[in-house]
């Protein structure tokens, strides 16, 4: 039964693959392979016969794959895990050689054109052979980008490469893998979003091998404290950015003071919106600030607390605004209103809370109180527009929020006492009742007589 | 019967004053109207029918079929947080959680460009609740849909 | 008024009722004491009846709405939080209750002829109570509730022979399910009621009929009596008020929870009890080794258990000595043993 469902499988990918190769002739013969492997691949567990069929004849694969060497073996058998073995790339098309020669020396004839290792700072231009070329990359992947090399070279790590000769630079191997490299879909790749953090500190945490290069190297401590490495790390949202997310990936460097407010763009847009329109945009230009960095830090950003307005040593504003500028009015002012609703929730959320513990209803308190919360929120972005009015607008609905939730939770505490009162009184009239009927009961006559 | 006779252990309390007889009996009297008060106004607060509302549900009425015209939304509340209803422009009724992913701000209907919003921060989710722009880390979680005459009622799982 | 009334008197033998009532005499002695369980059961009994009835305005037996009902009597309607309440504690006192009557009934030796009949419909009421109990204790439909459930009815199973007919029938299918739920309120809301109150009219008409039994030791001394109306009456009366301030304190001060929604999928939850009353069965059963004289353990209790049943049913043949009218300390000893075991069990069973 296994094997039909199997067969029946690997002739529809045939049927496909057919039709593939008529269309693409030249990768329509890859396309047929995959579709062996695939078979090949579901009906034996070994290893060995886990290789395609265009390889099975592969003398790279079947020497290096039976090598007393075990590093060889591991790395044949990695690589032909690795998307490159599932697609149809073999060896030769990265490392030249002929694949058809049974004899070592035939097979790694240098002069044929077989290159071995390349050298470390060959490799981002090894990769690029195929990676640059977007009419053979479009036969595997129409969407796979094929500018790679091109930003490479202009990253921190490509320039020092290219201009210092410094080797100890990422390339490509540094952060892909080397034979078995994984697309970055897989959640086993090193570049799989939750893995770059690690990935990158890999170097960037190491104090050694950053011996001299006046970078720090607490990058990946300051980011899992923060807000974007525990949303990324603790939580799995994986819309949450990693390393790449602001430094770009191939890419990758420090980024420009004018260009940080475009990258925490990206998600924080709205913002940004509210700070361009403000006068702060203009004396960070001049001064060459780097806008959000400066209030809100980098690797290390914490959630946002009310005292970055103003407070005794946690302001923000304080730090540029002297306490009889207009800035810090307009600080101390949109703090005050900030503050005041929070209290107000707060306050209101401890009645809420105390009726819900004491068995009350508080469903439509609480469901109030997260409105409230709400608006809380929202004034908090607002405090980017640096404009008292704007945040005051929205306290106000928030307060109006919270006087309905204080008028259910005090209602609920209301109730509760009426209940107690209730209890209480009720109590009384059953007790007093019970001892009247004692009374009573003393008072009959005849209440015990002999019988004959 | 006829021959017992009274054996009160107590010194017998036959000889009472008339008037301190009528108040013991008029005070049992007014307690226990008072207790049955006491029972039978919890009794008919007890069966007023209460409006249904509220609660860890599992589904609810979120709105009116004429409340949900094409490309327009309503915010609606789904136990103790708010869900959001709306219709595409092609006419396909959706619902989902209203609880943005990013600051649990709620999130609305934004017609004509047709898209959900969260106004505190700018997250923008498309009509299949997956983000498309702004803070947002995740998309929101989908709820069904069904009709039961002029009901629009959503389930969650 | 008169009118109405001579037209209810030529039609209803009423006044037949109250003669006999008027007639009849309570024993006063030592353990007179005794006398008011039977009406704490009773009182017990009506209001379990009238708080039922009110939970049935809104409660739903179904999987998908049990629990948000009862959840909504809890929370949204007014004074329903005391109803369940009332209604949870009234089923506990009661079975109490029922226990305290059962022993005191048991030792005093109440049981000797004429009144075998009231004693067997009695220990009939105390099992159709349990049942009460058991179905009733589902109903909520949160995950002791469930657990619960599903371990008490996994032990009909050990009965011999028809134990696993027994156990689908209850269950209404090979698990606890939805099916059980409707079948449960099908059993606590008419078929045990209904029973219940079958037994109760017979139990109440022979306590009439044949009146209080007068214990063995207080024969010799000389025979008090009170008048059932008015004094015995006011002081059941009374006791039940004492009662009423009891549910209501313990209603207040202690509400029935909701605990959190079953979830058929979820493990079973460590350390999960029966309720007290099953308790000492349930630690009984604990006890014995997996086999003995070549059946399983469990199924042994369980025959145990039946035969204790079907002994305590059958005492008032058995018990020949007190049938004479002579001291019978043999079944004294063995009523104290089953309350030191009951009672040690229990115990064990709860904090061991």
């Amino acid at each position: 039964m296994q094997t039909e469902i199997h067969t029946m499988k690997a002739f529809h990918k045939l049927k496909k693959s057919c039709k593939a190769y008529l269309v693409t002739a030249t990768f329509g013969l890859a396309y047929v392979m995959m579709a062996l492997a695939g078979l090949v691949a579901t009906s034996h567990a070994e290893s060995e016969a886990e290789i395609a069929d265009h390889l099975k004849d592969n003398s790279c694969v079947s020497c290096h794959l039976n090598e007393v060497d075990d590093d060889n073996t591991a790395m044949t058998e990695h690589f032909l895990k690795g998307i490159h073995a599932r697609r149809g790339v073999s060896c030769s098309d990265c490392h030249g050689g002929n694949p058809k020669a049974e004899d070592e020396d035939e097979a790694m004839d240098e002069d044929a054109g077989f290159i071995g290792a390349p050298d470390r700072e060959e490799i981002p231009k090894f990769c690029a052979k195929c990676h640059s070329d977007p009419n053979y990359i479009r036969g595997f992947n129409p969407n796979l980008p094929t500018d790679q090399y091109a930003k490479y070279m202009i990253s921190g790590h490509g320039k020092r490469l290219l201009k210092s000769n410094d080797d100890k630079v990422a390339v490509c191997t540094s952060c892909h893998g080397v034979h078995g490299i994984l697309p970055p879909n897989d959640p086993k790749s090193p570049v799989y979003v939750s893995n770059i953090p690690g990935t990158c500190s890999s170097c960037h945490s190491d104090s050694t091998y950053m011996s001299g290069r006046h970078i720090p190297v607490d990058q990946l401590d300051e980011y899992k404290t923060s807000v974007h490495g525990i949303a990324l790390l603790e939580n799995g949202d994986r819309g949450a950015p990693s390393c790449t997310g602001c430094h770009g990936s191939h890419d990758a460097r420090r980024p420009e003071p004018s260009g940080v407010a475009n990258t925490c763009a990206q998600c924080h847009n709205f913002i940004r919106e509210m700070f361009v329109a403000s006068p702060h945009k203009a004396a960070f230009d001049e001064e060459n600030i780097s806008e959000c960095e400066v209030c809100h830090g980098n690797h290390a950003i914490q959630k946002v607390t009310d005292d970055m307005l103003v407070s005794e040593d946690k302001s923000v504003c304080g730090e540029c605004h002297d306490s009889d500028s207009k800035g810090w009015k307009v600080a101390t002012d949109m703090s005050a209103h900030i503050v005041a609703l929070r209290n107000q929730i707060d306050s209101i959320t401890l009645i809420v809370d105390s009726a819900r513990e004491i068995g009350m209803d508080a469903e439509d308190a609480i469901y109030i109180l997260k409105e409230a919360r709400n608006e809380l929120v929202k004034s908090r972005a607002l405090v980017h527009t640096f404009k008292t009015e704007d945040v005051a607008e929205v306290t106000k609905a928030g307060t109006e929020k919270v006087q309905e939730a204080g008028v259910a939770g005090r209602g609920l505490m209301e109730q509760f006492h009426f209940r107690k009162r209730g209890f209480l009184l009720s109590l009384a009239v059953i007790l007093l009742l019970s001892v009247l009927l004692t009374l009573k009961i003393r008072s009959l006559s005849g209440s015990s007589k002999i019988e004959e | 019967m006829a021959n017992t006779h009274e054996m009160s252990k107590k010194p017998a309390r036959t000889v009472k004053e008339p008037a301190k007889r009528d108040f013991l009996t008029k005070s049992l009297a007014g307690l226990t109207t008072a207790l049955v008060g006491f029972i039978l106004y919890p009794l008919g607060k007890f069966l007023k029918q209460p409006p249904a509302a509220g609660g860890n549900v599992k589904r609810t009425l979120a709105a009116k079929v004429g409340e949900v015209p094409n490309d327009s939304g309503k915010i609606f509340r789904f136990g103790n947080d708010p869900g959001i209803i709306f219709r595409t422009p092609g006419g396909e009724l959706k619902a989902f959680t209203a609880v943005c992913t990013h600051l649990s701000c709620t999130v609305q209907y934004v017609p004509v460009e047709s898209y959900i919003l969260c106004a505190c921060h700018n997250g923008k989710y498309d009509l299949n609740g997956q983000v498309i722009s702004g803070p947002p880390p995740r998309p929101l979680e989908e709820y069904q849909v069904d009709i039961q005459g002029d009901d629009i009622m959503v389930t969650r799982a | 008024m008169a009118k109405i009334n001579d037209f209810i008197a030529e039609r209803l033998p009423l006044d037949d009722v109250m003669n006999a009532l008027k007639h009849k005499q309570v024993p006063v002695h030592k353990r007179s004491i005794f006398y008011y369980l039977g009406g704490i059961c009773l009182y017990l009994l009506i209001v379990q009846v009238i708080t039922g009835i009110l939970l049935l305005f809104y409660y739903q037996p179904t999987e998908a709405a049990a629990y948000e009902s009862v959840k909504f009597i809890m929370t949204k309607v007014s004074f329903g939080w005391l109803v369940r309440s009332i209604h949870a504690w009234s089923a506990n006192l009661l079975i109490f209750a029922i226990f305290l009557h059962l022993f005191s009934t048991f030792l005093l030796k109440a049981y000797r002829p004429p009144r075998e009949l009231t004693w067997m419909t009695g220990m009939a009421l105390f099992g159709v109570c349990l049942g009460l109990g058991f179905t009733g204790y589902l109903l909520p439909w949160n995950e002791l509730a469930y657990f619960a459930t599903k371990v008490g009815t996994e032990m009909t199973s050990a009965v011999p022979v028809i134990g696993d007919t027994m156990k689908e029938f209850l269950r209404g299918g090979s698990n606890v399910t939805g099916a059980t739920l409707t079948r449960f309120f099908a059993f606590h809301i008419w078929i045990l009621p209904l029973t219940l109150a079958g037994i109760v009219g017979i139990h109440l008409l022979l306590v009439q009929k044949l009146g209080m039994s007068r214990p063995l030791s207080q024969q010799s001394k000389p025979k008090r009596s009170m008048p059932f109306l008015p004094h015995f009456a006011l002081r059941d009366l009374n006791v039940w008020l004492v009662v009423l301030a009891i549910l209501v304190g313990l209603s207040y001060y202690f509400p029935a929870h909701l605990g959190d929604p079953a979830n058929p999928m979820a493990p079973t939850p460590v350390g999960i009890l029966p309720e007290w009353y099953f308790l000492f069965m349930f630690q009984s059963l604990k006890l014995f080794p997996p086999h003995i004289l070549g059946i399983e353990g469990e199924v042994f209790g369980i025959l145990l258990f039946s035969l204790a049943g079907v002994f305590l049913l059958l005492v008032p043949f058995i018990d020949k000595k007190s049938a004479k009218g002579q001291k019978s300390p043999l079944f004294t000893a063995l009523g104290w043993f089953m309350i030191s075991f009951v009672v040690f069990m229990t115990i064990w069973g709860k904090f061991g």
